[in-house]
C-alpha cells in the first residue's frame, strides 16, 4: 500500500472536495454515498492520479470495484505499477 | 407577443385546444394494487432484477414483491398509518427503496421518497413540510432527517423489515386500495434550496402515466427496463408504476453503479435489459465512457431520454453507437408527468437546432398561450405550453397560492396546467422546445430555480451581489459574485459555505469575483447578460466582465473537466 499517495488523496478530498465539515473521509469510506464524487466527479479523480503519477489509466479500469474508496484507488495504481514492469501481466485480471 | 392584450372569446380559445383521443381507462384502479395483480397474474414472474455482492444476478418476483411490500404495510398500519398520511422514504437505492414505497401505498399512505445524498439541510425541511407519520430509512440517512422521534405526529421509523416483524404483524388487515383522486406520491420539486415544493400526484394520475408509457413504448411483460433515475425525481416512475402495470421488470441500481459508465454497462448487459431510461448527461457518459464496443447489449430495443435538452452532437454519437434502437425524447413536467414523446427516426442535423420534443401523448390536450398565460397564440407562434392531462398531479401539497397560479379550470377535462415551459408548433403537429419561461433551469435533468440559488450564494459572507446561471455545454452551474468593499473573494471558503445549504446539483461548480454587476434600466441586475459572459471562458468575457479574480482562486480540483 502506498501511504504517500492515501494520505495525499485523502487530504485532497477533505481539505478541497468535501464540504460538509462532520464528514471526514478515511481510507475505506465509502465516497459516493457521502455525495464526494457529484461535487468532484469520477473524471476528475482519474485525471488527477493520472497528473500525479505519470500513468494512463484504461477506461475500462474506471470502475465502481476501483475507485469506491481511497484504499481500492490505492490498491489499484499499485497494482498497475507493479503490472507496468511485468509487460506480460494484465492488470485487468487481477483481483482484490 | 403583439397579441397578448386582445381579449379573445371562450370559444376561440376553445377551438385552439389541440385534442388527442382519450385514455381507455385503466383495468388496474390503485397503484397500491399493481403488485398484488401482478402475483396473481404471474406469481413467478420478476419484478426486479438485482446483483448481489458476489456478482450473481437475481430475480425477485411478483409473489416475494407482494409479500414484502405487504409486511412492510401491515408494519406501517400497526404502528397507526391512516390513508392520506406522509411515508418518507430515506433511503439509498436499492431493492428495500422500491419495497418501500410499494408498501407505503399499500398502507394507504402518500410515499415521499428523498434524495438520499442530499445535505440535512435540505432534506429537514421536507421532513416538516411533509410532517410524515413514518419513515422507512437506512441509517445514514436517517441520521440527516435529524428526526424529533418524540414529536406526536411521528409514529414508526422502519430501517429494516425483520422476519419476526413479519409475522408479528401478519394478522394485520390492509386497508381498501385507494382509487381515483386519493392522494399516492409527493415528488418535491428541484431540492435545491428556498420553499419546499411538494407535487402530489393522485393513484389516478400515476396509473394515467402507466398506461401512456405502456402504450408510447409498447411495453411488454418480457421487458426489463434499466432503472437509472434515484426515486426522489419522477423519471423513476416508470419503474415504479409503469413496468409493473404491464408485468414487466426493473433492473435496479445503486447511485454508485450509476456513477461509473462502465459499471452501469456491464450491469445492465449481466440483467439483459431491454430499455434504457436516463438523464442526456448519462447517456452522454455512457456513450463516451461506457466501453460499448465490450459489452452484449443485444437485447436492448429501447432508449428513452428526458429531463433536459440533449445536445445534438451527443445525440448523433448516441444513435451512431445503438442503431436499430428506437430513440425516444420524453417530454414533460413532474406536474404532469411525460406528456409528449418523440421518436427520431435519424440523427438530426446541427443546424436544426434542438430535438422537437414530439407530439402529445394519448388522452394529452395542449394550448400555447401567450404572455397572459391564458390566451392562445396565432399558429406557429412561440408561447407557453399549458397542458390539460389525465397524467396531471392532484395539485401542490400546501401551496394554494402556486395552484391557483398554475392551474385554470376546465369544465370537460381536467384542470390545464400551466408549464412555464416555451414551446412552438411546428407544422407537422410536433412541438419544439425554446426554454423555461423563467428562471428555472435543468442540470444534470434536476430542476433548479436560479434566483434561489442565487439568493443562498448572496448570503454568504462577505457576498454582496450574486448571479447563478447554467453553463449548458458543461451542463453545470456557474457564480459570479461581487464582495463588499473590504472583503476577500476566497472560492474554496464560498464554495464550502453554499454546499451546506444546497443540494449537490445546486453547487456552483465554479465562483468567479466581478467587481461589479451590469444593470438593466430599471436598474436591476442584468441577470441575463452577466449569465452570458459566465458562459464564456474568462480572457474572452474580461473586456466586459472586469472580473478581478487572480490567479490563486483556481484550484487544481476545481478545474473543469
Amino acid at each position: 500500500m502506498n501511504a504517500d499517495l492515501s494520505n495525499e488523496l485523502l487530504g485532497l478530498i477533505n481539505d478541497e472536495i468535501t464540504l460538509d465539515p462532520s464528514i471526514v473521509v478515511v481510507g475505506d469510506t465509502d465516497l459516493l454515498l457521502t455525495g464526494l464524487v457529484d461535487s468532484l466527479g469520477v473524471v476528475q479523480i482519474v485525471e488527477w492520479l493520472e497528473d500525479r503519477l505519470g500513468i494512463e489509466i484504461d477506461p475500462g479500469d474506471v470502475i465502481l470495484e476501483h475507485f469506491q474508496t481511497v484504499d481500492l484507488m490505492v490498491a489499484f495504481v499499485d497494482r498497475m505499477a507493479a503490472n507496468q514492469s511485468d509487460p506480460n501481466h494484465d492488470d485487468r485480471t487481477v483481483t482484490t | 407577443m403583439s397579441q397578448g392584450q386582445v381579449s379573445y372569446h371562450e370559444a376561440v380559445i376553445e377551438s385552439r385546444v389541440i385534442q388527442s383521443p382519450v385514455i381507455q381507462s385503466p383495468v388496474i384502479q390503485s397503484l397500491a394494487s399493481l403488485l398484488v395483480e401482478g402475483a396473481r397474474r404471474n406469481p413467478s414472474a420478476p419484478v426486479l432484477v438485482d446483483r448481489i455482492d458476489d456478482g450473481t444476478v437475481v430475480r425477485i418476483s411478483y409473489a416475494a414483491a407482494e409479500e414484502r411490500t405487504g409486511t412492510v404495510a401491515r408494519m406501517l398500519v400497526d404502528a397507526g398509518v391512516q390513508p392520506g398520511d406522509r411515508v418518507m422514504i430515506a433511503r439509498r437505492k436499492s431493492v428495500c427503496s422500491f419495497m418501500a414505497v410499494h408498501g407505503a401505498l399499500r398502507a394507504g399512505g402518500i410515499a415521499v421518497p428523498l434524495d438520499p445524498l442530499a445535505p440535512g439541510s435540505v432534506l429537514q425541511p421536507l421532513v416538516v413540510d411533509a410532517n410524515p407519520t413514518a419513515v422507512i430509512g437506512d441509517p445514514t440517512v436517517l441520521a440527516k432527517l435529524d428526526l424529533d422521534t418524540t414529536a406526536p405526529g411521528l409514529r414508526i421509523v422502519i430501517e429494516d423489515v425483520a422476519m419476526e416483524a413479519a409475522i408479528a404483524v401478519r394478522d394485520i388487515e390492509l386497508p381498501t386500495p385507494p382509487t381515483g383522486d386519493a392522494p399516492a406520491y409527493i415528488i418535491y420539486s428541484s431540492g435545491s434550496t428556498g420553499e419546499p415544493k411538494g407535487i402530489l400526484h393522485s393513484h389516478a394520475s400515476g396509473l394515467a402515466y402507466a398506461a401512456m408509457c405502456a402504450e408510447e413504448y409498447r411495453l411488454a411483460s418480457s421487458d426489463v427496463l434499466a432503472a437509472m433515475t434515484p426515486l426522489h425525481f419522477d423519471m423513476s416512475t416508470l419503474e415504479l408504476y409503469a413496468m409493473p402495470y404491464v408485468g414487466g421488470a426493473s433492473a435496479i441500481f445503486s447511485e454508485a453503479e450509476l456513477r461509473f459508465p462502465a459499471t452501469f454497462t456491464d450491469r445492465v448487459s449481466a440483467a439483459a435489459c431491454t430499455i434504457w431510461y436516463g438523464v442526456p448527461y448519462m447517456l452522454q457518459q455512457i456513450v463516451e465512457r461506457g466501453l460499448l464496443d465490450e459489452r452484449d447489449l443485444s437485447t436492448l430495443h429501447t432508449i428513452a431520454y428526458g429531463g433536459e435538452v440533449y445536445p445534438i452532437e451527443g445525440l448523433r454519437r448516441l444513435m451512431g453507437r445503438f442503431p436499430g434502437v428506437l430513440i425516444t425524447n420524453v417530454y414533460g413536467p413532474a406536474e404532469v408527468n411525460a406528456i409528449t414523446h418523440h421518436h427520431l427516426r435519424e440523427a438530426p442535423r446541427p443546424e436544426v437546432g434542438e430535438t422537437p420534443i414530439g407530439h402529445p401523448a394519448t388522452g394529452v390536450d395542449i394550448m400555447i398561450v401567450g404572455e397572459d398565460r391564458s390566451t392562445p397564440v396565432p399558429d406557429g407562434d412561440v408561447g407557453e405550453l399549458v397542458v390539460s392531462a389525465p397524467t396531471r398531479m392532484l395539485r401542490y401539497w400546501q401551496r394554494p397560492e402556486l395552484d391557483a397560479a398554475l392551474s385554470m379550470p376546465r369544465d370537460d377535462g381536467p384542470d390545464w396546467y400551466r408549464t412555464g415551459d416555451l414551446v412552438r408548433l411546428d407544422p407537422d403537429g410536433s412541438l419544439r422546445f425554446y426554454g423555461r419561461r423563467d428562471h428555472q433551469v435543468k442540470v444534470r435533468g434536476v430542476r433548479l430555480e436560479l434566483e434561489s440559488i442565487e439568493a443562498v450564494v448572496a448570503a454568504a459572507p462577505g457576498v454582496l451581489h450574486a448571479v447563478v446561471g447554467p453553463n449548458e455545454a458543461s451542463d453545470e452551474l456557474l457564480s459570479a459574485v461581487v464582495m463588499r468593499d473590504g472583503e476577500i473573494f476566497d472560492e474554496r471558503a464560498l464554495r464550502r459555505w453554499v454546499a451546506t445549504r444546497v443540494s449537490a446539483a445546486a453547487l456552483p461548480s465554479s465562483f468567479v469575483e466581478r467587481a461589479s454587476m451590469p444593470t438593466t434600466s430599471s436598474g436591476k441586475i442584468d441577470g441575463r447578460q452577466v449569465r452570458s459572459e459566465l458562459r464564456l471562458p474568462p480572457q474572452a468575457s474580461a473586456g466586459a466582465a472586469t472580473p478581478t479574480a487572480n490567479e490563486t482562486h483556481t484550484e487544481g480540483s476545481e478545474g473543469q473537466a
